[in-house]
């Protein structure tokens, strides 16, 4: 009888620690399925961040912890969709490689994304709080704008410390760099061509109106292009010296563009056009230009000498990106359902939000297809779309909670 | 019977050797119409004479030389203007007038370039409308062209009008500021750019609408600043039992949103709640542990500028279930509670 006894809890431990090891393993299991699940999605924000990931951003990413099963896989390439950083961002830049540059809109801080290895790493420490935009060169070197409740604008101009590779494990280096101007009302970086990282921007002039400067990257070797009783412009700087120059756009109210020469000579771009946003081709003599109209949008491209043409897409320029190179194709992201009245101005103010699709556009042919159509668990409002020098990959903020999404172009 | 005759030759001579012979002097005269067309508009020559009757001669236009209307009574040519930096040398010749009539159009424009400088918060990317307050911004962008080499702004004499009074002018006055204080919903501005001896100009007209401001209100999250990208809808559910909220007076005529003339009166759920000193335009709510439903209401008023009269309301359920996982309605999962 007591062999029997001990024969049966022997048997009932042995099966415990079985069943134990076996309910573990199961469970296990089930977490690496979920973890390395395929995807045309991925959220990032978790794997992809590891060890190096300061607690500023463990406390805001903490919600975002294991309960999603669409994710990048740490040391395999990114999804074709991946949602590079879940919480908002002041900015981003293609860096070479091609790896993002990310500005955190919490802290400053200086990320880099490797859609190779799915990896971000911490590149800076230094504590900017509420960054509202940043924009970045190929080296990674950054502006971090900021701005108060009445109005007034900061610009950091900062450099970040690149001669070392950041691994998960590196320390993140202090950003250090020092302030531009007050007020500096639009801003661009000579993005193509790093190694002069300059900068073109225009300021408020403290007797009225507005001054565009070229200089560099800290501000120094400034260059007074030309002052203006205007200040909300938009800056595009141009590869070959050349600014364009838009006003600011509000539904039916018309506006111009000009494109400025390097001796801050204007020259009538687009004029007078309803709710007008711009975006020239960084090499090519083609431009795209949105309009809004009555609660309409309208997409146009205009090559060389010839006619605009009207595209079979209703968006904005801001929502599009032209590709490298002298083929003229551009990428737009579209609005699913038409947007209404009033669509720019509420846009702006954070009002409205459109789930966009992406079409691929032909400017030479003045044609435009359907390219890409996020499922609607990747639902995306894009705003600055940006393209690696590679034409491998747009990546673009959701203008909706600016989190960052990398859409790989190339398969 | 005979004088007669002879009275009416001598009244009616002047007029028969008119249309029979060069008469020589400026009989003959062309004009465009508008005076200065910019490119590609419809323009339309005339010719006309103080002494003799056209509809019965053979005209003949030409522009650069070569025929573009030929035909008896023809004292109008239609057409466009030609584009920027190119010119149309029109000219006229009526049938026995020994002079023709000419004109050289070369198309001018003027952009007429304006913003308001009503408040929208720092790094606003669309454009300030105008607002009872505030000031708009006019900038003249001329065009003009004189042997192929565009004239410089400064060079140029302009005329600002507001609703048809000269308000403005002079050589290199390119740009007014007009102060809105008018009961109208719209005014008219418009100005006119000539060079020295107004053989060249272009003008422009612009009617711009006054806006009433509108009040917006976002999350003030305590990381990331005023949440601009997410206006608060009329109804939002959150998940969170306390928040902050900042109000912001678009195309206001101020000098930000916390301007000492603003008056911000808030309500919640009906009662009074005192404003905050330093910035009047941030609400703070604790809902406590359960949470709850919050009418927030919002009434905007400027001290001196008794027109301006604001409101907003926002119906805000904190601590909601809803808010968990989706966003309902727009509303943000701030703190991505949900996912």
């Amino acid at each position: 009888m007591k062999n029997g006894v001990i024969t049966f809890v022997l048997t009932a431990l042995i099966v415990a620690i079985i069943g134990g090891f076996a309910g573990y393993y199961i469970f296990i299991k089930h977490k690496t399925a979920q973890t390395q699940q395929s995807s045309d999605i991925g959220d990032g924000s978790d794997n992809a961040f590891g060890g190096s990931v300061g607690s500023t951003y463990q406390n805001i990413a903490s919600g975002n912890d294991g309960t999603t099963s669409l994710r990048a896989d740490l040391g395999k390439p990114a999804p074709r969709l991946w949602h590079v950083v879940s919480t908002p961002t002041a900015g981003f830049g293609f860096g070479q490689g091609p790896v993002v540059y990310i500005a955190e809109r919490a802290t400053g801080n200086i990320l880099k994304a490797d859609p190779a290895q799915s990896a971000i790493v911490r590149l800076t420490n230094t504590l900017i709080p509420k960054v509202r935009e940043a924009l970045f060169s190929a080296t990674g070197d950054v502006l971090l704008r900021t701005s108060d409740g009445d109005g007034r604008i900061t610009t950091f101009a900062a450099t970040v410390a690149t001669t070392t590779e950041f691994t998960s494990t590196s320390t993140p280096n202090v950003l250090e760099g020092m302030y531009l101007p007050n007020d500096i009302m639009a801003v661009d970086t000579m993005y193509n061509a790093p190694t002069s990282k300059g900068i073109f921007f225009v300021a408020k002039n403290p007797d009225g109106g507005s001054v565009g400067v070229t200089s560099g990257w800290k501000g120094t070797g400034v260059k007074k292009l030309f002052t203006s009783p205007l200040s909300q412009w938009r800056a595009q700087w141009l590869t070959d010296g050349r600014i364009v120059l838009t006003q600011n756009a509000s539904d039916d109210i018309v506006g111009s563009s000009f494109i400025v020469s390097k001796d801050g000579v204007f020259s009538p771009l687009a004029s007078n056009q309803p709710g007008l946003t711009v975006l020239y081709h960084e090499t090519g003599d083609a431009y795209l230009y949105g309009t809004s109209d009555g609660g309409t949008l309208s997409l146009y491209v205009k090559t060389g000498k010839n006619a605009p043409v009207k595209l079979p897409i209703a968006t904005l320029a801001d929502k599009c990106v032209w590709a490298p190179g002298s083929a003229l194709i551009a990428y737009c992201a579209v609005p699913s359902d038409p947007p209404g009245a009033n669509y720019l101005r509420d846009w702006y103010q954070g009002a409205v939000h459109t789930h966009d699709l992406w079409w691929k556009v032909d400017a030479t042919a003045g044609t435009a297809e359907k390219y890409f159509t996020p499922d609607t668990s990747a639902s995306t409002d894009v705003e600055n779309p940006q393209i690696d020098a590679g034409a491998t990959a747009i990546a673009f903020r959701n203008a909706a909670d600016k989190s960052l999404w990398l859409l790989r172009i190339s398969q | 019977m005979k004088h007669l005759v002879l009275a009416l030759a001598l009244v009616l001579m002047p007029a028969w050797v008119a249309a029979q012979v060069d008469i020589g002097g400026p009989s003959i005269f062309l004009s465009v119409s508008p005076t200065y067309p910019q490119p590609g508009q419809a323009v339309i020559y005339t010719v006309q004479s103080p002494l003799i009757d056209l509809s019965a001669r053979d005209i003949t236009w030409k522009n650069a030389g070569a025929v573009v209307l030929e035909g008896v009574g023809e004292t109008s040519y239609k057409t466009n203007a030609p584009q920027g930096g190119e010119r149309d040398d029109i000219s006229v010749s009526v049938e026995g007038i020994s002079e023709p009539a000419s004109i050289s159009i070369t198309p001018s424009d003027v952009d007429l370039l304006w913003e308001s400088q009503s408040y929208a918060p720092g790094l606003y990317l669309g454009r300030h409308l105008p607002s009872q307050g505030s000031n708009v911004v006019f900038q003249a962008v001329p065009h003009i062209s004189k042997s192929g080499a565009e004239i410089p702004a400064a060079q140029l004499l302009y005329v600002w009008k507001v609703g048809g009074d000269v308000v403005a002018s002079g050589r290199g006055k390119t740009s007014v500021t007009v102060p809105i204080q008018t009961f109208s919903d719209a005014f008219t501005v418009s100005v006119e750019v000539t060079n020295a001896d107004r053989t060249l100009g272009a003008n422009k007209r612009v009617t711009l609408s006054i806006v009433e401001p509108t009040v917006r209100l976002y999350f003030e999250h305590p990381l990331y600043g005023t949440l601009y990208h997410m206006a608060l809808p009329p109804r939002s559910d959150i998940s969170d039992t306390e928040m902050s909220f900042t109000a912001i007076p678009y195309f206001a005529g101020a000098s930000g949103a916390n301007d000492p003339q603003f008056s911000y009166i808030w309500r919640v759920n009906g009662t009074p709640v005192q404003e905050n000193d330093q910035r009047p335009n941030v609400l703070t709510i604790n809902a406590g542990t359960g949470g709850g439903d919050a009418q927030v209401e919002l009434s905007l008023t400027h001290k001196k500028n008794f027109r301006f009269d604001a409101h907003g309301a926002w119906d805000v359920v904190f601590g909601s279930i809803a808010a968990h996982g989706v966003a309902s309605q727009g509303a943000p999962d701030l703190f991505g509670a949900g996912k």
